[in-house]
C-alpha cells in the first residue's frame, strides 16, 4: 500500500472518530461490497458526470437500511463508502506511478534540470492528503458543537476521496 | 510530435452543446456585452446564477468562459511558440479573474465562520480551520500543477499545461468557496 494511502486511511479514522466497525456493517454492505457496486456504477457511466453520480450512492442505500438512520449509523455508512473509494484509489495509484516512471525513463527530464513525473506525482498526492484532511477538519468545525459535525467531516472525506479517485481514473485515460 | 489539444478546449468541446444551451437559457450577457464586463464580474455573475443548480453545473458552465474565446482568437497553429504564449496569457487572464472572485467571496465566508465560533464560544475554531484549509489548498494547487507540468517532460507545452491546471484548480476552489457561503449572503 502506498504511504499516501496508509496516511489516508489513518487520517480518515482519526478525523471522524469512526463508530465501531460492527455498527457500520450492521447498517449496510461492507466497504468491499461497496467498492464492487461503485466499480459497476463507474463502468456503466458514460462520462465524468455519470461517474460523479456514483458518489454517495452506496452510502445512501446503506442509510436506508436498518440502523442506518442514526448519527452513528450514517457515519458508519459514509465511512464505509469512503474506505471503498480509498481502496479504488489505491488500486489506481500503482498504475499512475508506473506510467510516470516509464515516461521518466524514456526521457530523463532530470538530466535537463526538470522535475520528474514520478516525484511530482508523489508530491501532488501528499499535498492532496494534507489538503483533504485540512478541508475536512474545516467541514467538521462547521458543524459547531453538535453531533452533526461528525457527519459533516465524514461527508467531506467521502466527497474528497471519491473525487480524487475519479481524477486518477481520468488521468489514466488522458493525463492532465 | 503530435501535440495534445489544450485540455480546456477538449473538455469544453465535449460539452459545447450543453454549455451553449446553458448560456442561452441563462440570462447571460451576450458575447458583445461580455466584452464590456470586467472578467471577474463576468465569472462571479455566472457562478452566482448557476450555483443554484449545483457546483458541478457551475463548473461546467463558468469554467473557461474567458480563456476559451481568448484562445480561439489566438495566432495560427503554425507558430507553436506564439500559440503557446497566447494560450498561457489567456489562461492566466482567467486565473487572475478567479482570484479576484475568491478575494471578493472570502470575507463573507470568513465572517460566517467567525459568527459560528462566537455562537458556540469556540475561540476561532472554525475560522482557523478555514484559514488552514485554504493554506493547504494553496500548497496542493501548486503541487498538483507542478505535476501537470512535469507530465510534459521537456516539451515547452509544460507551461501551458501548468497554466491550464492553475486556472481550473482555482476556478473549482472559487466555486466551492462560494457554495459554502450560501447564495443568500
Amino acid at each position: 500500500m502506498p504511504r499516501a494511502a496508509s496516511l489516508a486511511i489513518a487520517s480518515l479514522i482519526a478525523l471522524i472518530a469512526a463508530p465501531a466497525p460492527a455498527a457500520a456493517q450492521a447498517a449496510g454492505p461492507s466497504a468491499a461490497e461497496m467498492r464492487a457496486q461503485i466499480e459497476r456504477c463507474l463502468d456503466a457511466a458514460a462520462d465524468r458526470a455519470g461517474e460523479e453520480a456514483c458518489i454517495g450512492r452506496t452510502s445512501g442505500a446503506c442509510m436506508e437500511a436498518p440502523g442506518g438512520q442514526t448519527t452513528v449509523g450514517m457515519a458508519g455508512c459514509l465511512g464505509a463508502e469512503t474506505e471503498a473509494w480509498d481502496s479504488l484509489l489505491n488500486a489506481l495509484w500503482p498504475r499512475l506511478k508506473a506510467d510516470a516512471a516509464e515516461s521518466d525513463a524514456a526521457e530523463s527530464p532530470q538530466a535537463a534540470g526538470l522535475p520528474t513525473r514520478a516525484d511530482s506525482l508523489l508530491a501532488a498526492q501528499r499535498a492532496w492528503i494534507a489538503f483533504r484532511d485540512a478541508e475536512c477538519l474545516h467541514a467538521y468545525a462547521q458543524g459547531g458543537m453538535g453531533t452533526i459535525r461528525t457527519l459533516y467531516g465524514a461527508s467531506c472525506q467521502l466527497e474528497e476521496t471519491a473525487e480524487r479517485a475519479l481524477e486518477f481514473r481520468a488521468w489514466l485515460r488522458a493525463p492532465p | 510530435m503530435i501535440r495534445a489539444p489544450l485540455h480546456l478546449l477538449a473538455s469544453a468541446a465535449a460539452s459545447a452543446v450543453v454549455v451553449l444551451s446553458a448560456l442561452l437559457s441563462w440570462s447571460a450577457p451576450t458575447a458583445a456585452a461580455a466584452d464590456e464586463l470586467d472578467d471577474a464580474r463576468f465569472l462571479t455573475q455566472c457562478v452566482e446564477t448557476q450555483l443554484a443548480s449545483g457546483t458541478a453545473r457551475a463548473e461546467s458552465v463558468c469554467l473557461g468562459l474567458i480563456a476559451l474565446p481568448c484562445t480561439d482568437a489566438g495566432p495560427s497553429a503554425d507558430d507553436v511558440q506564439a500559440q503557446e504564449k497566447h494560450e498561457i496569457a489567456c489562461l492566466s487572464r482567467e486565473t487572475a479573474a478567479w482570484q479576484v472572485a475568491v478575494d471578493e467571496w472570502w470575507p463573507d465566508l470568513l465572517a460566517a465562520t467567525v459568527t459560528l465560533d462566537a455562537r458556540d464560544d469556540r475561540q476561532s475554531a472554525s475560522a482557523d480551520a478555514l484559514r488552514q484549509a485554504h493554506r493547504a489548498w494553496e500548497s496542493f494547487a501548486q503541487a498538483e500543477c507542478a505535476y501537470a507540468a512535469a507530465l510534459w517532460g521537456r516539451s515547452t507545452y509544460r507551461e501551458v499545461s501548468r497554466a491550464d491546471c492553475e486556472m481550473r484548480t482555482l476556478a473549482r476552489r472559487a466555486i466551492q468557496l462560494r457554495a459554502q457561503t450560501g447564495l443568500d449572503s
